[in-house]
């Protein structure tokens, strides 16, 4: 599903994000990033959805060199990747309806399309009676489901999740953690950006721990690294 | 076949998308039409007046005559044919020489007695020409030199001469202000759009991760950049129709004796150039706002 090959990753203010990463992720996998703020997660799912590019090696998603489309094909990427930011980015002025259905209307799909998807993609998460509420009468938790919802009514076969725990409270963590589990459960690739020690440990998943930039560490099935943080 | 359907579907997410947005920006919308409907207004109100001066030059041009003598024991009335054959001329009448030295006679009694002065009416028949506009006189003045019978002509050549070079300053000078106006008027749009796309900078990250072209990212800003224009030019349109009447009737209290007319097809061209103007710069200034947005994002 992904490869990475040399990865490396220089901002222009000259901070050397992730350097010489290789990483082969399987399609239906489940994956932990976890390292240190700072220590490259971020940066390195941004280059998988190419947010960033790498300023050398390659990155590959489907077996796709995605630091070779041009701007005309990032679209057909995208669609096929969900994203969830720690920060949820709904848009604060439509309703938790219209946000999910926002990533389908974009795209052109029908009407009754929209409906159908939206309502499932919103029964996952367990939001359906809060359809015609705004984001800002939701807790932050609920807000991450939606966030979520979004990510995944177009049904992607992959899913990055950028720290999608990181402003919730451990309750809530581990409600997003199951759905996550969920919708894993359906096929889809996910890699999750974390350094929540306590979800990591519990869940026995395919483990890669960053540090400085580098891969330092890959568990088939482990737990949080010592000395990663 | 699907693709077509799904193209119409974004087509009336877009509409759907510009119309709505105008109304949940609010007051932000409101600034926006406001600032440029200010803008289209002053741009708007010199471009009237350059074009009222520059009508009421060509109104005072058209009032000049070319009085054509004719050469005793020449046709008048042949040449008078010949003269409205040509193009730009619009009448020609024939005063023929015992009409003239009538008038004359009548016009100076008072101060001189023709009988005893004169025996022979010294007139010659004369062919007044009027012609389409200023620029049309020199031509025909000078294509009626050259007809056989013509003794001599006679028009306003100086007076036509000087109001034919304000005519083109007063029309160079208001092309300039006018296009630094129109410049003036896209940095403002450019930077007040700017705002409200500031405001939707999430909206776009969105469109952008679930697969919206950029492309299809412009389209809901584009036609939310020509509605700004288009309600902006509404706005003006009332205050816009007042000034050239006010401007109208101040010329003619300055010149009454040459005939301006406020035409109204004049007044709803210039609108609907503004309307052209507003929609284009209200397009422009949004394309160039989103570019630069996605350009740096």
């Amino acid at each position: 599903m992904i490869r990475l090959k040399q990865v490396s990753k220089i901002y222009p203010s000259g901070v050397r994000a992730v350097t010489g990463a290789n990483l082969d992720v399987e399609k239906g996998e489940f994956v932990f990033l976890v390292g240190l703020s700072g220590a490259g997660k971020s940066t390195l799912l941004k280059l998988m959805y190419r947010a960033e590019t790498a300023t050398s090696g390659s990155v590959l998603v489907s077996g796709t060199d995605i630091g070779r489309l041009s701007r005309g094909q990032l679209p057909t990427l995208r669609r096929r990747i969900g994203v969830v930011f720690q920060d949820y980015k709904l848009l604060p002025q439509r309703t938790v309806f219209e946000n999910v259905a926002f990533a389908l209307k974009v795209l052109g799909t029908s009407r009754s399309e929209v409906d159908k998807r939206t309502r499932s993609a919103l029964d996952l998460v367990n939001l359906r009676e809060y359809s015609d509420l705004m984001p800002g009468q939701l807790s932050g938790g609920q807000q991450q489901r939606v966030c979520l919802a979004r990510a995944i009514v177009n049904t992607p076969p992959l899913l990055l999740c950028d720290e999608p725990t990181g402003n919730l409270d451990p309750d809530t963590s581990w409600d997003i953690m199951r759905l996550l589990t969920r919708i894993n459960q359906h096929g889809t690739t996910v890699l999750v950006a974390t350094h929540n020690k306590t979800i990591v440990d519990s869940m026995r998943r395919r483990v890669v721990a960053l540090d400085g930039g580098r891969i330092v560490q890959d568990i088939a099935r482990g737990g949080y690294p010592v000395g990663v943080g | 076949m699907e693709s077509v359907r799904r193209f119409w579907r974004q087509v009336g997410f877009v509409l759907e998308e510009a119309v709505a947005s105008i109304s949940r920006q609010g007051w932000m919308s409101g600034v926006v039409i406001l600032t440029m409907s200010v803008s289209l207004l002053i741009l708007g109100g010199i471009w009237q007046l350059s074009d009222d001066i520059y009508g009421l030059s060509r109104a005072i041009g058209g009032k000049v005559e070319i009085m054509t003598f004719v050469r005793d024991g020449s046709d008048a009335a042949r040449l008078s044919a010949a003269i409205r054959q040509f193009p730009g001329v619009t009448t020609t009448v024939v005063i023929t020489r015992d009409e003239a030295w009538t008038q004359l006679q009548r016009d100076m009694r008072s101060e001189l007695s023709f009988e005893n002065l004169l025996d022979d009416n010294p007139l010659p028949d004369t062919i007044r020409v009027k012609v389409d506009g200023p620029d049309q006189v020199t031509p025909v003045a000078d294509r009626i030199r050259q007809l056989e019978g013509v003794e001599d002509i006679n028009y306003g050549r100086d007076l036509l001469a000087k109001l034919q070079q304000i005519a083109a300053f007063i029309q160079a000078a208001g092309a300039i202000i006018v296009g630094c106006l129109l410049v003036a008027t896209l940095a403002v749009t450019v930077n007040t759009i700017r705002l409200t796309v500031q405001t939707r900078r999430r909206e776009i990250e969105i469109m952008q991760l679930v697969g919206a072209s950029n492309g299809f990212i412009h389209w809901p800003f584009l036609l939310e950049g020509m509605l700004f224009g288009a309600l902006g030019t509404l706005l003006c349109s009332p205050l816009l129709v007042s000034w050239r009447t006010f401007v109208i009737q101040r010329l003619q209290e300055l010149f009454p004796f040459v005939p301006i007319e406020a035409d109204s097809l004049g007044t709803v061209r210039l609108l609907a150039n503004l309307l052209l103007v507003g929609v284009g710069v209200g397009a422009l200034g949004s394309l160039v706002s989103v570019k630069r947005h996605l350009s740096s994002g």
